[in-house]
């Protein structure tokens, strides 16, 4: 039994909310404005709801196993077959959401940046530092997030220099077309919000456990300041006609920026965002080798990670994704993460506490 | 010792890595590149032509640019065509301003050539959008000893004109906004050549698909930056305030002032089947210049006055002369969405027009706060 690596309060909340933002940061203003119109932003708040409702769940259900992460509480209570599908299952979704944003950077690596590169050699170069970082475990990532969130610091300085472009009435008349847009846009809040799952097997290794849930609700909380930030910023820079003609609202708006010192400051941002992107990955490409490392049963989890990335290296090699397909992939991650992060722990806490009534468990 | 076999691995492999990545395609020395700095697009002949204007950098050259230019079927279908006219590749452009002929500005929907703009995300997308009335050659093979080169002279004129209020700053993403936005009308500078001078001459107005419709003088586009509730403190603006008879080669009733901090408020309501809009504009102005004899200390109320009088009337003149061409370069259009949004989303498919009908309530309150360091 190794001994876990401490992460604190900080790094938690960090961890979280950067996995949280780092790849929907570019979609959710032109998401929400293409689905929701102006009211779109509103939207953020009742997904901030639905987060909040599902860190309780998560929370309340990590407290039957303080010290093992989801994987030995399914085995506690169902059986060893119950976590390998469990373990099978969290590695997909996670190989899923770790693809997606690999997709996803280099597709905006290679629109902005360089148009003639091979997705796959952006691939092979992201993916060294995730095997550095990914193979010691959560304590690594939490410095790493904490690196990134004072590299990015000063982004939000940057949209905010926009606001003097900014025409405050395209904002009014609030809702527009009634509650309907509105209500109806909830799930593209789903993909933004998926990160939450990861306390699933983070949750051993915080150092303060009471204050779990408190440190989930200011993730989140300060996740969704950053996207209401960037979508009303949005909102009021483009036109609400216009802002639909725009593949990255997020990015085309740096675009208009002019500094004395620097003219396309796009370009700085975008190689300084990759940093932001590798938030979702790396944490992802741990869970996938841990989950893969108990699924086999045997081997190093960094043997599993090293297997792994050059899977993914080569699916890309064998497989070049388009912009279009990411966009499909994204909506599919909506249901997908919904059913992981939302629907299976609400099922899992209500198993558990149905079991323990029934006669306080199997203790194995 | 073994960190020094790491040391030495990921070395290596960092170098083969850079090697990976730097042979890529995406490389182009600044040598093979050549930087257009310009571009010019006019109709001549029912085609598209397009000229461009790029810094040569050579000691032994007298003349600082060269320019292309040729017929167009788009701007990128065009690139073989522009490069063929250019040493080295013409990739990874620059443009500083954009100048649109008068000819082009006659057709539908001519902001669609600028597509390619808007799509490869190496363009930028702050070039200036300039208006210009007369051949394009002109102003491409301008040459003159006491001037920089061409276009960042143009964007300089543009730009401290737009500072000044004179003329209004529309980069290609601000008319991109301009032109998809239903509640308004998009504005471009305009330049002319005049004595063999490159001038700024004020702003061009477009329709709600990039025709041309009407220019604006340098006052007129203050009067409009005013409304637009976009003015910055500084504006200057001249009336004449009395009708005296002209003995001077200078205008003796004129009266010059500029405004400090200016608060305009709007308010849209719908009212007998029109929207009627009330405008309140109010300012401490300082005098700046006044040729007349005219006691301020005593009569500065009465002055006042006469300011206030004569802006509201060349405010109204210029809501007039707009709703005429079925524009709304103001973007009054914004308010009648936000407030009025059901009887807006009626009308919202020709707003110009719908605004030709409204009724405009303009209120001047100007009040003198300074009258200079001599009486």
């Amino acid at each position: 039994m190794k001994s876990l690596r401490p992460v604190t309060m900080l790094q938690f909340i960090l961890i979280i909310s950067s996995f949280q933002i780092s790849v929907a940061f570019l979609s959710i203003p032109r998401e929400l404005a293409r689905h929701a119109g102006t009211d779109g932003w509103m939207v953020i708040f009742l997904g901030w709801g639905l987060a909040t409702v599902s860190s309780v769940v998560i929370v309340k259900l990590m407290k039957h196993s303080p010290d093992s992460s989801i994987l030995e509480l399914i085995q506690r209570y169902t059986g060893v077959w119950a976590a390998k599908v469990a373990a099978f299952i969290f590695m997909i979704y996670y190989l899923l959401l770790a693809y997606d944003g690999y997709m996803i950077a280099s597709l905006v690596i290679k629109l902005w940046l360089l148009p003639s590169t091979y997705i796959y050699i952006l691939v092979l170069l992201l993916l060294i530092p995730t095997f550095q970082i990914a193979q010691h475990g959560f304590q690594a990532i939490g410095r790493h997030s904490e690196i990134v969130t004072m590299l990015s610091i000063w982004i939000p300085f940057i949209y905010i220099s926009t606001l003097s472009n900014a025409h405050w009435l395209y904002l009014l008349p609030i809702l527009k077309e009634g509650w309907l847009p509105i209500l109806s846009s909830v799930k593209f809040m789903i993909y933004p919000m998926l990160g939450i799952g990861l306390v699933l097997f983070l949750y051993p290794q915080l150092v303060n456990k009471e204050k779990a849930l408190p440190a989930m609700i200011i993730s989140n909380t300060l996740t969704c300041i950053v996207y209401l930030g960037i979508t009303l910023i949005c909102y009021v820079y483009f036109s609400p006609d216009e802002i639909g003609e725009y593949n990255d609202p997020v990015i085309s708006i740096m675009k208009s920026v002019e500094f004395q010192f620097i003219e396309r400051v796009e370009v700085v941002f975008i190689a300084f965002y990759l940093f932001v992107f590798s938030c979702i990955w790396i944490p992802s490409m741990y869970l996938v080798s841990r989950c893969s490392a108990s699924l086999v049963g045997k081997g190093q989890e960094r043997y599993h990670l090293a297997v792994w990335c050059i899977v993914i290296e080569i699916s890309f090699i064998l497989y070049r994704p388009s912009v279009i397909e990411s966009t499909q992939m994204n909506y599919a991650l909506n249901y997908i993460g919904f059913m992981m992060e939302f629907a299976l722990p609400v099922g899992i806490l209500l198993y558990v506490a149905i079991r323990k009534k029934m006669g306080g468990g199997q203790r194995t | 010792m073994r960190w020094v076999g790491k040391f030495i691995i990921s070395v290596v492999s960092c170098i083969l890595l850079v090697a990976v990545a730097g042979c890529a395609n995406d490389k182009t020395n600044l040598e093979d590149a050549t930087v257009p700095l310009a571009l010019g697009l006019d109709v001549k002949d029912k085609k598209l032509h397009y000229y461009i204007s790029a810094p040569v950098f050579s000691k032994d050259i007298q003349k600082k640019s060269r320019e292309g230019g040729g017929v167009a079927e788009g701007l990128r279908q065009s690139r073989n065509h522009q490069d063929a006219q250019f040493p080295g590749s013409l990739a990874g452009r620059n443009f500083q301003v954009i100048i649109v002929g008068k000819q082009l500005l006659q057709y539908k929907d001519w902001f669609k050539v600028l597509d390619v703009m808007f799509r490869d995300p190496r363009n930028t997308i702050t070039d200036r959008i300039i208006a210009f009335d007369g051949p394009m050659e002109d102003i491409f093979n301008f040459q003159a000893k006491d001037q920089p080169p061409l276009p960042l002279f143009i964007k300089a004129i543009v730009d401290s004109g737009s500072r000044s209020s004179a003329t209004v700053k529309t980069t290609a993403q601000e008319l991109h906004r301009q032109l998809y936005d239903r509640a308004m009308t998009p504005s471009i500078s305009e330049i002319k050549i005049e004595n063999n001078k490159i001038m700024l001459k004020g702003t061009t107005l477009l329709s709600r698909k990039g025709e041309y419709r009407t220019s604006l003088t340098y006052q007129e586009t203050s009067l409009l930056h005013i409304l637009k509730n976009e003015a910055k403190p500084g504006v200057s603006l001249t009336f004449p305030v009395d009708d005296l008879q002209q003995s001077l080669p200078f205008n003796i009733d004129n009266v010059s002032f500029s405004l400090g901090d200016i608060s305009v408020k709007t308010k849209s309501s719908h009212e007998n089947g029109r929207f009627q809009f009330n405008i309140k504009v109010k300012s401490i102005v300082s005098i700046t210049e006044k040729f007349l004899e005219f006691e301020l200390l005593g009569n500065s109320e009465e002055m006042a006055n006469k300011l206030s009088k004569e802006m509201k009337k060349s405010m109204e003149a210029l809501i007039k002369k707009c709703q005429n061409y079925n524009i709304d370069p103001f973007g009054y259009g914004f308010y009648a969405r936000a407030y009025q949004y059901p009887l807006y989303k009626e009308a919202q498919a020709d707003w110009g027009k719908e605004l030709s009908r409204a009724h405009f309530d303009v209120e001047v309150d100007l009040r003198i706060g300074a009258t200079g360091a001599v009486e």
